[in-house]
């Protein structure tokens, strides 16, 4: 009797263990927010151009495109135009547009009179493979950067896509590309308005 | 005595109302509604489109003051509010070849309200068989090698058999060697007015190969398109096919088109129907669609209104990564679709063109606040909306059809986007039994795609007058 009472307690701090530390996975690990930023005031911003880590050449410039029309599409700020962003690149004699120094960020929102810009990596982007089994992965991080101090103020990554136990036991090349990189970006939105 | 007092005193009292009024309805003061005394136009119909403007002038007499006149135009049983004002005429400058119907709605300071009756009014096309074409060489679009020659030669003959006056081929080549044109895919104000004044020519057919496969199963599409030689070159007719070999294949495939020729023919004989349509007056609205293809995500600004006149521009996609000139055929897709709808005015591509290299203005990432504000500019083609996009693949030769493109509509006078889209598509997307649902070709399926963002974009139905919503700029940016 006493045996299967401290089993069954075993079994219960097993599954309370197993719980919370499931909780505290969800959690936002990789998202920063400035506590002292005032998120409401940003109007416009300028999204520049994602770093590319991956080996397809144009997946930075997709995942870009989506980001910027989803963004725009919350209507919470205005996205500036890209080929406004590249003219203002250009203006700021920006080298490397990736990663913009505190000072070309200030230029940057000047010229674009944006209140903040919006950098970014892409550091997977394809097919993954395991064994037998092929699917579709992301994995984005991105930045936001006040345009008047230079300072980041949001930062978060996502993961997406990738091999689940379902593709693993019946197949299947797993989402498309695109509904990932949808999937990957609606995470980043919601890690910024949530 | 009292009693005639009385009598005295109401008479009185009567004898001033009716002053009263008298005198308010001869100050316009307004006891009485307004009415409609007449609707008119010094032009009678039927009168040709783009053959100047047509004004129409209100007579009104009573009501309270200010009156406002709102003057509606009605085709195809759907109503459109095209003025709203304190103007009692209203400048119409019809495009589109149809039987329309006028009116005008008047309402005083108080809210009384009086309607005229409809006034039927026939538009007939720019151009009719007596009109002199000149017939440009076929652009080739379709990024691989194609007999331009042949299908330009077929096409030229088609058009010349249906009785139109063709500039003949040795003017056509004398006048492009003089111009040093190089360019067939548009064409220009200078180079439209040279014709004019040089050659007597009215219009000019521009065609477009997007897609061309000759092999064992083939498929070719087209764009094709009549535009005025007037100072700013105006398109009036245009429209595309794109069909394969495989398109109906039939009971063991023994209705399936091997030849490329055949089907050459087949598309070339479409876009002569479409045109003889136009020529014989009829609004052309082109095939309708098998389902439209919705945009995986869109954007529209809240305010924007898609019931106002506006002159749009559409600039060459950015092409990223896809094929060859797929950046040329995605707006050819939207200049064909826009130019259907009656208040829009599509700039003709050839003209936009003009404008990007007469500035220098080069979009490496697409068109920036400067390059809108050339487009924008009175001065040179002063688009309101000026479209644009990227387009990340476009795959139409081999296998399975697959496009992925993204839009921007810039407003020009707001310098702000006002619409952007996600779309992809592929030929085999929702097909489980068979082949039923697939598309064959990428023309088609593009067509759809195109049509869905026209329809979320400027829906017919969901009209609004243009007055009736205040521009309140951007909602929450």
């Amino acid at each position: 009797m006493m045996k299967m009472v401290q089993k069954r307690l075993w079994i219960i701090l097993l599954c309370h263990t197993l719980l919370s530390s499931g909780c505290a996975s969800t959690g936002d690990s990789n998202t920063y927010k400035n506590a002292l930023m005032n998120f409401g005031s940003v109007q416009s911003v300028a999204v520049l151009p994602f770093k590319n880590l991956t080996t397809d050449n144009d997946a930075a410039e997709r995942t870009r495109d989506t980001f910027m029309g989803m963004l725009l599409a919350t209507e919470a700020m205005y996205v500036v135009p890209p080929g406004e962003v590249e003219r203002g690149i250009e203006r700021a004699g920006l080298r490397d547009p990736t990663k913009p120094t505190t000072e070309k960020v200030k230029t940057l929102g000047q010229i674009l009179q944006v209140e903040a810009i919006i950098t970014g990596v892409l550091r997977e982007y394809g097919v993954v493979r395991s064994g037998q089994t092929q699917a579709n992965l992301i994995s984005v991080s991105v930045q936001m950067l006040e345009a008047e101090t230079g300072n980041v103020v949001w930062s978060a990554d996502s993961t997406k896509g990738g091999i689940g136990i379902g593709d693993r036991l019946l197949g299947g090349g797993g989402a498309p590309m695109n509904q990932v990189t949808k999937e990957a970006i609606n995470d980043l939105l919601d890690q910024l308005f949530e | 005595m009292t009693c005639l007092t009385s009598f005295s005193n109401n008479l009185i009292a009567l004898l001033l109302l009716c002053c009263a009024c008298v005198l308010s309805s001869c100050s316009g003061l307004g006891l009485t509604k307004p009415q409609i005394l007449s609707l008119q136009t010094e032009k009678d119909s039927p009168q040709a489109a783009f053959s100047g403007d047509i004004v129409w002038q209100a007579q009104v007499a009573g009501g309270t003051a200010p009156l406002t006149y709102e003057f509606s135009v009605m085709t195809d049983k759907q109503e459109s509010v095209v003025q709203k004002g304190p103007e009692n005429h209203w400048r119409w400058r019809p495009r589109n070849p149809g039987k329309f119907r006028i009116r005008v709605r008047v309402e005083d300071a108080k809210g009384y309200k009086a309607a005229s009756d409809w006034i039927y009014f026939r538009i007939g096309p720019a151009l009719d068989h007596n009109s002199r074409i000149a017939f440009f060489p076929v652009e080739n679009l379709s990024g691989v090698k194609a007999p331009l020659v042949e299908i330009g030669n077929e096409y030229r003959e088609l058009l010349r058999t249906a009785g139109m006056q063709l500039l003949s081929d040795e003017r056509l080549e004398n006048f492009t060697f003089r111009h040093r044109v190089r360019y067939s895919g548009g064409i220009d104000s200078e180079l439209a007015r040279a014709l004019r004044e040089e050659e007597g020519v009215d219009a000019v057919v521009i065609t477009s190969l997007e897609s061309f496969d000759g092999s064992s199963s083939p498929k070719i599409a087209l764009t094709s398109r009549l535009v005025l030689c007037h100072d700013t070159p105006q398109i009036v007719w245009i429209d595309g096919v794109g069909i394969t070999g495989d398109d109906a294949p039939g009971l063991l495939g023994l209705k399936r088109v091997g030849d490329i020729e055949v089907l050459q023919r087949k598309a070339l004989r479409t876009l002569q129907d479409s045109m003889e349509d136009y020529l014989a007056g009829e609004r052309h609205y082109g095939a309708p669609n098998r389902a439209e293809i919705m945009p995986r995500d869109f954007y529209l600004a809240t305010d924007f209104i898609p019931g106002r006149q506006y002159r749009v521009a559409v600039v060459p996609f950015l092409n990223r990564y896809a094929r060859r000139n797929a950046g040329f055929v995605i707006p050819l897709h939207f200049v064909r679709l826009l130019h259907r709808h009656a208040n829009l005015e599509v700039v003709e591509p050839g003209v936009v063109r003009q404008q990007l290299l007469k500035y220098r203005l080069i979009m490496q990432a697409g068109p920036s606040l400067a390059v809108a504000d050339v487009l924008a500019s009175d001065s040179t083609i002063a688009a309101d909306l000026i479209l644009s996009g990227y387009v990340f693949d476009y795959q139409d030769q081999f296998g399975t059809p697959k496009i992925d493109f993204s839009t921007r509509l810039f407003s020009g006078s707001r310098r702000q986007i006002v619409w952007w889209s996600r779309s992809y598509a592929n030929g085999d997307d929702g097909v489980y039994f068979y082949d039923f649902g697939r598309y064959r070709s990428t023309h088609v399926m593009l067509q759809e795609m195109v049509q869905a963002i026209g329809d979320l974009l400027f829906p017919q139905e969901n009209y609004q007058p243009p007055s009736a919503v205040e521009p309140s700029g951007f909602s929450i940016h």
